[in-house]
């Protein structure tokens, strides 16, 4: 039967020509394709022959001259038993004038008692414990609070740095004065732990490690992950902190932009962080994020489209324009390609066109995969051949999964404002904001 | 001062105490003090109950009330009861109470080993008490025993530590009655418990009170909310309006403004008002109170006396040798040396008087012992000659070797009780040469007459 299918199906495909092939499959050429695939070679061709090494030796030398006190914030709740590994990840950092300062946020675990023991040891630098939750973004406003740093680095407490990230990723505050905020490279940690992580993990190194190295490099950054981001201290400090979240990474990157300050990735400095394990945390999570997209980029930083704004910037408008168009419309697009794809084909044909859909996008995947790993090369080999064997997943997982979770996500933060009853953050908090979008 | 005699009731009145011997005391029923002149024979009440002689120590000591003033705590602590002046003129007297206790002293055996221990057993015994301790200020540790205080001149660590002891040896039995902090050097209850910066140890420390604006998640000291008596956000200059509602305060912060740290819960320093040390709060001692009571064991050693406590207990740690295996010991080593002639051993006494008296800690017991093994080789001979003299018999040794030996353990056990007990006491030691024209007669006249000189 299988070989039916196959001999089926190379049947149609012989049976294409330029035109039908862009009728059936426009949306992967021009909108996956082009941006994802295409988009992200020649950057990273044109950073691979421009070699802009030498602004870096400069910056570690200016580094190591002024020894600046980094002030490293760990807001979180119930994270009581990663602390201890984030201190022994810390003291192996190649950078040690560091401060570290954690917040418990309404921890119902024995996170007080282990950090209070921490601190007594002098493992931690500083701690502040609430009884009362107060959401993230407190939380992360009191850890800036006591922060007496020049840098700040915002971790996620479950979070583990590879030996010479801090060094890496301050020394590009030394390269441009005008950088405000470096986002990290996040990886997955736990990628060995289910089929779900494995897929995350390939999933990181693409929209992560690759794409926010792409966006980079065009100046349309947009996020700097809570997981693992650098600022400088005086502009968190001017603007007051975060905002109230979720997706208050993503909010206090654009405000940072809107200052005029430039945001950049560093790959060089690597965080591991845990990813969910179940199918259904992820999706809660996702379910999450994406509410973030209509909260922030449409509803409050939507000034930022605005041409005749006074301080417009016009990397600030397509970075808005970049998230707005592909994840927001171009979904809304690709749901439209599904329907007009089904009245287009004649039925018995459906299943080859989807089928030539999935290995287009199998190979695409491979593409982006082979790309990073010409850019990148500190993977270590099991890791490597391990994850290629889940890449033909991949299109299930992101366009399919991830598409209808996003869809789903941004229709009910659209109409039914979600996010505000949601209790990521406490309803004390909720309450408030809601009234304010 | 009155006493009555023991047969005849005969009064004799005397204003101190060298008007009578030892034996008056000792032959008479019981002592009457005159509560009038009672300050002035304070000295001589202490002076009867510091006596070494059980006889005297033990007597019964009444007050009479010839005039209508109250009567010291410390000297009611100390005296077995009170008589008023009409009791005495109509013969008014319990003799029954003060017989009892006669008749129990006369059961007592006389033993050589005096000390402590045996003095509050014995009183607890004659008296048929427990030991109740009652609220005290003057005491360092608040609390005060019936009796025995007196024996310890105030030092309150000796008192928990002898009757722990006495406790552990199985010669008393004891009740929880209460509990104090106390500093652990001293074991005063006099302390003061201080907030200071937990990085700095200083007391310049400022307490803060944090507001948390939800709307716009900013978090501060209250001080910064502050504009003309209202709470405005520094972040959105909004106006606070209704804790609870718009904003609330999630915890209180402390700062100290000599190394500018910030932290939640202040640091409890305790510093002792008595002997000026230092402490963490996590660091003082909870000590137990509690009310004793002989057991048939103490009974027991109250009338036959028992080993004193340092010697019961260094038994426990060092090897040491029955007298009379010592002493044949002796002897064969004697007849050795005069025989063959080749070498000397020398014959260590050691007067442990005045280490007995002020040691009641087994640690510090298990320490002293460390020290004497460390020194002493296996072919030491320890005894225990009597209650207070040590005996070390060093084979082969000569004169020399043997002083440096007593040199070492004078240094290093005077420094060890220097170092624990802040006391500095003096360890007597002789030295006998044990060679070929040593007799036996002779050498034990030696430790005979040893008194410590």
């Amino acid at each position: 039967m299988v070989d039916d299918f196959i001999f089926n199906w190379l049947n149609f495909i012989s049976s294409l020509n330029q035109k039908t092939f862009l009728n059936y499959f426009w949306y992967f050429i021009f909108i996956e394709f082009t941006r994802y695939v295409l988009f992200d070679f020649i950057v990273i061709l044109i950073n691979k022959i421009k070699k802009q090494d030498l602004g870096k030796e400069i910056g570690r030398k200016k580094l190591y001259q002024e020894k600046p006190l980094i002030s490293i914030l760990a807001p979180g709740k119930n994270e009581g038993e990663n602390i201890y590994k984030l201190v022994m990840s810390l003291k192996q950092q190649t950078y040690q004038n560091y401060e570290l300062i954690i917040v418990d946020d309404g921890s119902t675990d024995n996170t007080k008692i282990i950090c209070n023991s921490l601190l007594k040891n002098n493992l931690i630098d500083e701690f502040i414990s609430y009884s009362m939750r107060g959401g993230k973004a407190s939380a992360a406003n009191s850890a800036l609070m006591l922060a007496k740093g020049k840098y700040i680095i915002h971790l996620d407490a479950d979070s583990y740095l590879e030996k010479d990230a801090i060094e890496n990723i301050i020394i590009s505050f030394y390269i441009d004065e005008k950088i405000g905020a470096i986002s990290g490279d996040v990886e997955v940690y736990n990628y060995s732990d289910t089929i779900i992580t494995y897929l995350q993990a390939i999933e990181y190194f693409k929209t992560i490690t690759l794409g926010r190295l792409v966006s980079s490099k065009l100046n349309i950054l947009r996020i700097v992950s809570g997981a693992y981001g650098a600022f400088k201290t005086d502009i968190l400090k001017k603007i007051k902190g975060w905002d109230v979240g979720p997706g208050l990474d993503g909010d206090i990157t654009l405000q940072i932009r809107k200052m005029g300050y430039k945001i950049i990735f560093e790959d060089k400095s690597i965080c591991y962080t845990n990813v969910p394990v179940t199918l259904r945390s992820l999706i809660k999570q996702r379910y999450r994020w994406n509410r973030s997209l209509i909260r922030f980029r449409l509803r409050k930083h939507r000034n930022l489209l605005n041409i005749s704004y006074k301080s417009f910037n016009i990397f600030n408008f397509l970075t808005i324009l970049d998230g707005l168009v592909y994840n927001f419309l171009f979904n809304i697009l690709w749901w439209y390609y599904l329907v007009s794809l089904i009245f287009i084909t004649i039925p018995q044909n459906l299943p080859y066109v989807f089928f030539t859909n999935y290995i287009l996008y199998i190979i695409s995947n491979y593409i982006e995969y082979f790309i990073i790993l010409w850019h990148q090369n500190h993977l270590h080999n099991k890791k490597k051949l391990i994850l290629l064997l889940y890449i033909p997943l991949m299109p299930l997982y992101t366009g399919l999964l991830l598409r209808v979770v996003r869809t789903y996500a941004q229709i009910m933060e659209l109409f039914f404002k979600a996010s505000f009853y949601d209790n990521w953050n406490p309803y004390k908090v909720s309450k408030i904001v809601k009234e304010i979008y | 001062m009155i006493f009555f005699n023991k047969d005849n009731l005969q009064l004799k009145k005397c204003k101190t105490l060298d008007k009578f011997t030892a034996e008056d005391i000792e032959n008479s029923k019981v002592v009457l003090i005159d509560n009038k002149y009672v300050k002035y024979y304070f000295n001589i009440i202490e002076e009867i109950r510091k006596s070494d002689n059980f006889k005297i120590y033990l007597k019964p000591i009444y007050i009479i009330k010839t005039v209508k003033k109250d009567i010291a705590l410390d000297i009611l602590n100390i005296i077995d009861g009170i008589y008023s002046y009409e009791d005495i003129i109509n013969n008014n007297i319990n003799y029954n109470e003060i017989d009892e206790i006669n008749n129990k002293i006369l059961k007592i055996k006389y033993t050589k080993m005096e000390n402590l221990g045996l003095k509050i057993l014995r009183f607890m015994y004659t008296r048929n008490s427990e030991l109740i301790p009652f609220v005290n200020i003057k005491s360092i540790f608040g609390y005060s025993y019936n009796y025995i205080d007196i024996f310890f001149n105030n030092d309150s660590k000796n008192i928990f530590d002898i009757l722990n002891l006495l406790f552990n040896k199985k010669l008393l039995d004891r009740k929880f009655k209460d509990k104090t902090h106390s500093c652990p050097n001293c074991y005063s209850s006099f302390l003061n418990f201080k907030e200071v910066c937990p990085k700095c140890n200083n007391i310049n420390i400022e307490k803060k009170e944090l507001i948390h604006h939800y709307k716009c998640a900013y978090i501060d000291i209250k001080d910064k909310f502050l504009q003309n008596n209202k709470l405005v956000c520094p972040k959105c200059n909004e106006q606070l309006e209704f804790i609870g509602k718009d904003y609330d305060t999630p915890s209180i912060i402390y700062h100290c403004n000599e190394c500018n740290y910030s932290f939640q819960e202040p640091k409890i320093l305790v510093s002792c008002f008595n002997c000026k040390n230092k402490y963490d709060v996590d660091n003082i001692n909870t000590l137990i109170i509690y009310e004793y009571k002989l057991t048939g064991l103490g009974e027991n050693a109250a009338i036959y006396g028992f080993d004193n406590l340092f010697n019961e207990s260094i038994k426990f740690f060092l090897n040491i040798y029955s007298f009379d295996f010592f002493k044949d010991l002796l002897k064969i080593e004697i007849d050795r040396i005069r025989r063959y002639n080749k070498t000397t051993d020398s014959l260590l006494l050691l007067d442990i008087k005045e280490i007995e008296a002020i040691i009641n800690n087994e640690e510090i017991i298990k320490e002293i012992s460390n020290i004497i093994k460390k020194i002493l080789r296996t072919t030491d001979i320890i005894t225990i000659i009597t209650n207070n003299l040590y005996g070390i018999l060093l084979l082969e040794t000569d004169i020399k070797s043997a002083n440096i030996v007593i040199k070492r353990l004078q240094t290093e056990i005077i420094k060890l009780i220097k170092d624990n007990l802040h006391k500095i006491i003096d360890l007597p030691c002789k030295n006998i040469e044990i060679n070929k024209s040593s007799k036996y007669e002779e050498v034990e006249q030696v430790w005979k007459n040893f008194n410590g000189r």
